[in-house]
């Protein structure tokens, strides 16, 4: 473990910072690794080396910056952040040769901040899934099995950081799209609270559940990037005006004592034995650390995959309308008239994955079905939502498993979308209700040898909490990574 | 709740996509009803929301708990609207084109 | 139409006078260059977000206030779906329930027998880009300009009975919403627009006939030939036994007849919900008190203030019609109290000329208190009508102060006895033979001196004046 490209985001910043290491030849370890790695792994859509050694030099040129948090270090953004200048495709044939004209708000903020932005990796179409697979262009492989899944939808990002191609990454969770294929990499992944970051410039899927959020292989790490993601944009109307805290000075929590609820619902779901057995100890050990473990009764959560997968899709069929081959992306050729010219491009240049979603959408609004699909789905939110909030009274934090399985084959759900949405149980109750929450290793599976992970939710804007409680959490369970 | 063709059809004409695109008659008419296939089941699951206890509970649209007060009416030049015109898959001058409206 | 009555509602689309547009910070104005003023927001560029103008929002409730309507404390925007070319993200962003305004009312007819016309609702939406038809090659451009500019709809209740009607509510809405600055109303632009909902039914009967929308018409005089055109229409179908069809029609003022566009069946299923993009929009009592505050006379009591200063029925209405015209009225009367000379000063030569130049009558060179000096000029018969008549577009274009302009062109009527007496004794000094002659008898010779007076005021005095006062000295 002597490369440079082994360092964790906080031991690289120290050096670098120290002048021990140069953003250039951290740079450059990262685009090696990226280009011995990417063969099997295939995390990347776009890798932009010219940028990042130039972007690297201008660093290294004016010398180190305390005042840049993340000065020099080489970051992956999931293809969904808008890049000025660089391709952003959404993992789409639609937007196989977009490129944007502006930086989405958190790249601009990266940038300030010094980051080196190196690749934009790989993703289901327009973060519909959980596994990668939805990506028109191609698989990514889990680093840990490359027989495997990454997770999804920000699979690239977890690959990407797992491979070590850079220390860390950004990814956003829409319904789990960050903790999950944090958990199946290994790695830790946090969602921010619902406004906490500003979503202005990132793809949109649906806008009421998404969030942006880092990916890297410690809990010091995500602080980093989320004290630089985090915080208003005015440009965001759902942005929480709430400055952004110095999350990487989070104290460690301490296990003794800490209260932790345990959604039923969640924990009495047919878990894999290797994850079953993963927790068994993870529990043990928390209850031999002192750690409180409460049973919750949350009984709305028995619907919250049935809301989401209404709400997500209704909102999603709205605002994937913009992709109608007009203004930018696929034009059908030669369509015989405007209708046709929507219609055409819209089929050839949309997966079918995001084609089925969308007409879940439009039916859920549809005249006749808007009641009793998406107003219903909208009153179970909140009733999901006040179970949370009652739960948190009574604990300091809930803990539940991030997937009922570890990485799994590829095409092992591939005809059976059902199953599939069933598998989001996990994650995605926690966008319904806006929280945040920690994806965090808990262990490897005895049987797959691959890893297992644990989430932690926390109230609304409690970030500095729950961070101090992953470092805690850290310190017991180490890092695969 | 059954989803049947006629639905399907109607849905997708409402999202500009059809599910046939491209294909012979037959396969598209098939290509339809695979898709049906798939909605109905997937419907059959989201039907359990017909269960929740929400009578009086108001829907809640979004977890937005805080958020920033109007801007104020200042205009701002937009400095990329060549980047922006420059991914039109088709443009004359500055304008978009299309095909006809008839 | 004996036995028949016209049921006609009405949906105002009326642009909201701000700088920049609902959604965006690009500059809310059209008749530039095509696609000057685009973003990524109004472009529907991916990954782009709206941010509400909080000034449209301000407009929109002032012009609830003004309506009577109730101004809702919490109301939401919602998405309308549907994919059009000038719709650049495939949804227009517009307001079902709550919208920002309920209720409320507008009264038309003479004062003493008023009729209530009550509005449904007020909402705040975006406007859509503009679709340029390209005949010849087969291809439509399109102009986001207007993509995003403010607009709020107001919808009435079904309570118009007839076209003449229908003319006079919008007049009449269109001159508030302008005197409150709510929008700038130019017509022509398509800044107050409207869509009218017309059926037939049995005088007085308690249910509604089909009815059919006419969609777009932006001028009074169209609404309200379509609105007629139509009831005759209706009228011939139903007396015919058939029926009338549930469709959107559109007007063509060329052909003076309204042809269908869409029928029922082709109806949009718009798919509206919550826009999760944007929070719920507030309105505090405080802000509502602020808006009080800044609200100008209604404009039924500004008319009503006018005819009590001894304005007739017509000059109220002109100063009414144009917009900020009372205004310049107010202040013009700062400088002379004289209401009804002021008045006939600006129906006759200020409004047209404003009309011409396409301004606002406070932005015009011609100050009021210049206005009020030209009226004080006139008054004192120091300037006759004519002249005053002369030098107006002078004064119009370039400003100043009316009695120099009147005397460089020698306009100027010295009326002032006492000038004219000194000028008077001054040509009597210089032609002491003449003023012998005259006090012997020569009285003719009287038009000498007036000659030699009007000489030495270079023409601007008085004659008839000037010759009492000369007789007056030479008898003495």
């Amino acid at each position: 473990m002597s490369e440079l490209y082994h360092l964790t985001l906080s031991e690289a910043r120290e050096k670098l910072l120290d002048r021990e290491i140069s953003a250039s030849e951290l740079t450059a370890a990262c685009l090696g690794r990226i280009e011995r790695s990417e063969p099997e792994i295939r995390a990347c859509l776009t890798v932009m080396a010219e940028q990042a050694v130039q972007t690297a030099a201008e660093l290294d040129r004016r010398g180190p910056d305390p005042e840049r948090p993340l000065w020099g270090l080489p970051l992956g953004l999931k293809d969904l952040y808008c890049t000025k200048g660089v391709r952003t495709t959404a993992a789409s044939r639609m937007l196989e040769n977009y490129v944007p004209a502006y930086d989405a708000h958190v790249v601009s903020k990266l940038k300030e901040a010094g980051a080196v932005l190196m690749c934009k990796t790989n993703l289901d179409e327009f973060a519909m899934g959980s596994s990668t697979e939805f990506s028109a262009f191609g698989l990514t492989r889990n680093p840990w099995d490359q027989s495997k899944i990454p997770g999804g939808s920000s699979g690239g990002a977890a690959a990407s950081v797992a491979a070590y191609q850079t220390p860390g990454g950004l990814g956003t969770d829409t319904g789990g799209s960050i903790r999950q294929p944090a958990a199946l990499c290994g790695c830790v992944g946090l969602k921010p609270t619902y406004g906490r970051v500003s979503r202005y410039g990132i793809l949109a899927f649906a806008s009421s559940l998404d969030q942006a959020g880092p990916l890297a292989r410690r809990v010091r790490d995500v602080a980093w990037l989320l004290k630089v993601m985090a915080g208003p944009d005015d440009r965001d109307n759902t942005c929480s005006t709430r400055p952004a805290e110095d999350y990487p000075s989070a104290a460690p929590g301490k296990l003794k004592g800490l209260r932790l609820g345990l959604p039923q619902e969640l924990w009495e779901a047919r878990l894999d034995p290797d994850v079953a057995e993963v927790v068994k100890k993870a529990f043990a050990a928390l209850e031999a650390a002192g750690a409180v473990l409460i049973p919750m009764a949350m009984p709305n959560l028995r619907y919250s995959v049935a809301a989401y997968y209404i709400l997500a899709t209704a909102e999603a069929s709205t605002n994937l309308a913009r992709f109608d081959g007009l203004r930018y992306g696929r034009r059908s050729e030669k369509p015989r008239d405007l209708t046709e010219l929507y219609t055409a491009s819209r089929s050839e240049a949309l997966g079918p994955e995001v084609q089925r979603r969308i007409l879940l959408g439009t039916f859920a609004l549809s005249a006749g079905y808007y009641d009793a699909y998406y107003q219903q789905a909208a009153r179970v939110r909140r009733l999901i939502r006040d179970d949370y909030f009652q739960a948190l009274d009574r604990c300091d934090f809930l803990l539940a498993p991030v997937s009922s399985l570890p990485a799994w084959d590829f095409g092992r759900f591939a005809h059976d979308p059902v199953t599939v949405y069933q598998l989001d149980l996990m994650t995605l109750p926690v966008n319904l209700a806006g929280l945040p929450a920690l994806s965090l290793p808990a262990g490897l599976g005895p049987r797959s040898g691959l890893p297992v992970g644990l989430q932690l939710i926390g109230r609304p804007f409690d970030e500095m909490n729950l961070l101090g409680a992953g470092l805690a959490f850290e310190e017991a369970f180490p890092p695969l990574l | 709740m059954p989803i049947d063709l006629k639905t399907v059809r109607h849905t997708a004409e409402l999202a500009r996509l059809d599910p046939g695109h491209g294909l012979s008659p037959d396969e598209a008419e098939a290509a339809l009803a695979k898709l049906a296939d798939e909605l109905a089941g997937i419907v059959a699951h989201i039907d359990i929301l017909s269960e929740a206890e929400t009578s009086g509970v108001e829907p809640l649209y979004s977890p937005l708990i805080e958020a920033p007060a109007p801007r104020e009416d200042r205009p701002a030049d937009c400095a990329h609207i060549e980047e922006i015109l420059r991914a039109a898959p088709d443009r004359v001058g500055n304008f978009y084109v299309v095909p006809k409206i008839i | 139409m004996s036995d028949l009555e016209a049921v006609i509602g009405l949906e105002i689309h009326c642009q909201l006078k701000t700088a920049t547009k609902l959604f965006c910070s690009c500059q809310a104005r059209s008749g530039d260059e095509p696609n000057s003023h685009i973003c990524e927001v109004c472009s529907g560029q991916p990954g782009a977000l709206p941010r509400l103008n909080g000034r449209a929002l301000w407009l929109a409730a002032k012009a609830g206030l003004a309506l009577g309507c109730q101004v809702q404390e919490v109301s939401i925007f919602s998405r309308k779906n549907y994919f059009y070319p000038d719709l650049p993200a495939g949804f227009q962003t517009s307001q079902l329930d709550p919208p920002v305004c309920l209720g409320g009312a507008l009264s038309i007819g003479p004062e003493d027998d008023p009729l209530l016309i009550r509005l449904n609702r007020i909402h705040l939406e975006d406007d859509a880009g503009k679709c340029v038809h390209d005949e010849a090659r087969g291809q439509t451009l399109v102009d986001l300009n207007r993509a995003g500019t403010p607009l709020i709809e107001i919808v009435t209740e079904p309570d118009l009975r007839s076209s003449a009607q229908t003319a006079e509510f919008l007049k009449k809405l269109h001159a508030l919403l302008v005197h409150l600055e709510v929008t700038e109303g130019r017509l022509e632009e398509g800044e107050f627009r409207c869509d009218v909902n017309i059926s037939l039914r049995p005088r007085g009967a308690a249910w509604f006939g089909t009815r059919c929308e006419i969609k777009n018409l932006n001028s009074f005089r169209h609404a309200a030939q379509a609105v007629a055109y139509e009831a005759v229409r209706q009228e011939s179908l139903l007396a015919q036994g058939l029926e009338v069809s549930q469709e959107t029609r559109l007007f063509d003022p060329v052909r003076q007849e309204t042809r269908s566009l869409r029928s029922k069946e082709e109806a949009h299923d718009y798919r509206y919900f919550p826009q999760p993009d944007l929070p719920p929009v507030l309105i505090s009592g405080e802000m509502l008190e602020k808006i009080r505050a800044e609200m100008p006379e209604p404009p039924e009591k500004v008319k009503a203030r006018l005819k009590g200063l001894g304005l007739t029925d017509e000059q109220a209405e002109r100063l009414l019609d144009r917009r900020r015209a009372a205004e310049y009225f107010d202040a013009a009367r700062l400088a002379l109290e004289e209401p009804k000379r002021l008045a006939t000063l600006m129906v006759e030569l200020l409004l047209p000329a404003c009309q011409r130049a396409g301004l606002d009558p406070p932005d015009c060179r011609l100050a009021p208190r210049d206005l009020a000096a030209l009226a004080r000029l006139m008054a004192d018969n120091t300037l006759s009508r004519r002249a005053a008549y002369e030098i107006f577009p002078e004064l119009f274009e370039k400003g100043g102060d009316p009695a120099a302009v009147a005397a460089a062109r020698g306009l100027l009527q010295v009326s002032d006895s006492g000038a004219i007496e000194a000028l008077a004794a001054e040509a009597i000094a210089a032609h002491p033979e003449e003023a012998e002659k005259y006090r012997q008898g020569q009285e003719k010779i009287l038009s000498f001196f007036v000659g030699q007076v009007m000489k030495k005021s270079r023409g601007a005095a008085n004659p008839k004046l000037a010759g009492e006062v000369l007789a007056g000295l030479l008898n003495q």
